[in-house]
């Protein structure tokens, strides 16, 4: 499946916690990301989402919506896979998810700091 | 194809076989790929990457096992199939983890330019990237569950 499509302002094209399988690139457009109601990103003309559904079926895991008028192409998850094949699309696509991971790894780390700092300060509170 | 005859330690692409990355491989992808990796034998106690320091290797581990820090906290422990070092080999930073290994072990390494060749074989890129997409989502979760104890 290779589809164009236009969508209006505020539409919904991924939710989270739903099934889908399909990959989206923008051609116009911006989309807002969220998290549990919280922003997370915002998109525009060149970029992607919906590639973790594409790879590896399972529920959505943020919320997409269009901030403005959006112009889009909706790729199925075989279309994806040959994608894929396009060195200049696959570096673009690992390059993407490598600094995904990259700041969800330093968020973690920087969470886990706080709690340490937090178990410290209790420590200090009731010294043994 | 000629053997070059390099001091380097010969790898057999049938010792590539029993490695999950390179289960879906022809025989021929097999013989390809040990020409493009290189296989180290490590030491026990042995640094092979430090956070904050650059490099751009790629290592799949085929036998012993490592530990994975960030900031001084173990984060991971992997095993022989498991690999790391894939996000210096996507883009050139900075290691955002410290690996270490925790017993004698065996890993192929793979450096950039050789990392965009195997990537073009369509069963290995797909292991890194359902690899990928499955730790994304476990971060996700993780950060947005507020639950950042270390697993185990």
């Amino acid at each position: 499946m290779l589809e164009r499509i236009q969508v209006g302002e505020g539409e919904v094209l991924a939710r989270e916690g739903r099934i889908g399988r399909e990959f989206f690139l923008i051609l116009s457009g911006t989309v807002a990301v969220t998290q549990k109601r919280r922003r997370v990103n915002t998109l525009g003309p060149g970029e992607f989402f919906g590639e973790l559904a594409a790879m590896n079926p399972g529920p959505r895991n943020a919320t997409v919506t269009a901030l403005s008028d959006l112009d889009v192409l909706i790729i199925g998850p075989r279309e994806f896979a040959a994608m894929a094949e396009i060195p200049g699309f696959r570096d673009a696509l690992l390059k993407s998810m490598a600094r995904r991971l990259r700041t969800a790894d330093a968020r973690l780390a920087a969470a886990l700091d706080e709690q340490d700092a937090g178990a410290r300060r209790r420590d200090d509170a009731n010294p043994r | 194809m000629g053997n070059d005859a390099s001091g380097e330690r010969a790898l057999v692409p049938s010792g590539l076989k029993g490695l999950p990355w390179f289960a879906g491989c022809t025989d021929a992808q097999l013989v390809e790929l040990a020409s493009l990796c290189e296989h180290l034998a490590i030491d026990a106690g042995e640094v092979i990457l430090r956070e904050g320091r650059l490099g751009r290797e790629l290592f799949i581990i085929v036998d012993g096992e490592v530990t994975v820090t960030r900031r001084g906290t173990v984060v991971n422990v992997l095993g022989p199939g498991d690999y790391f070092g894939e996000l210096g080999a996507i883009e050139a930073a900075p290691r955002n983890a410290t690996v270490t290994a925790t017993t004698a072990l065996d890993v192929l390494v793979i450096g950039p330019r050789e990392f965009d060749a195997i990537m073009s074989v369509p069963a290995i890129r797909n292991t890194l990237l359902r690899g990928m997409s499955r730790r994304i989502r476990e971060a996700d979760a993780r950060l947005s569950a507020g639950d950042t104890a270390p697993a185990g």
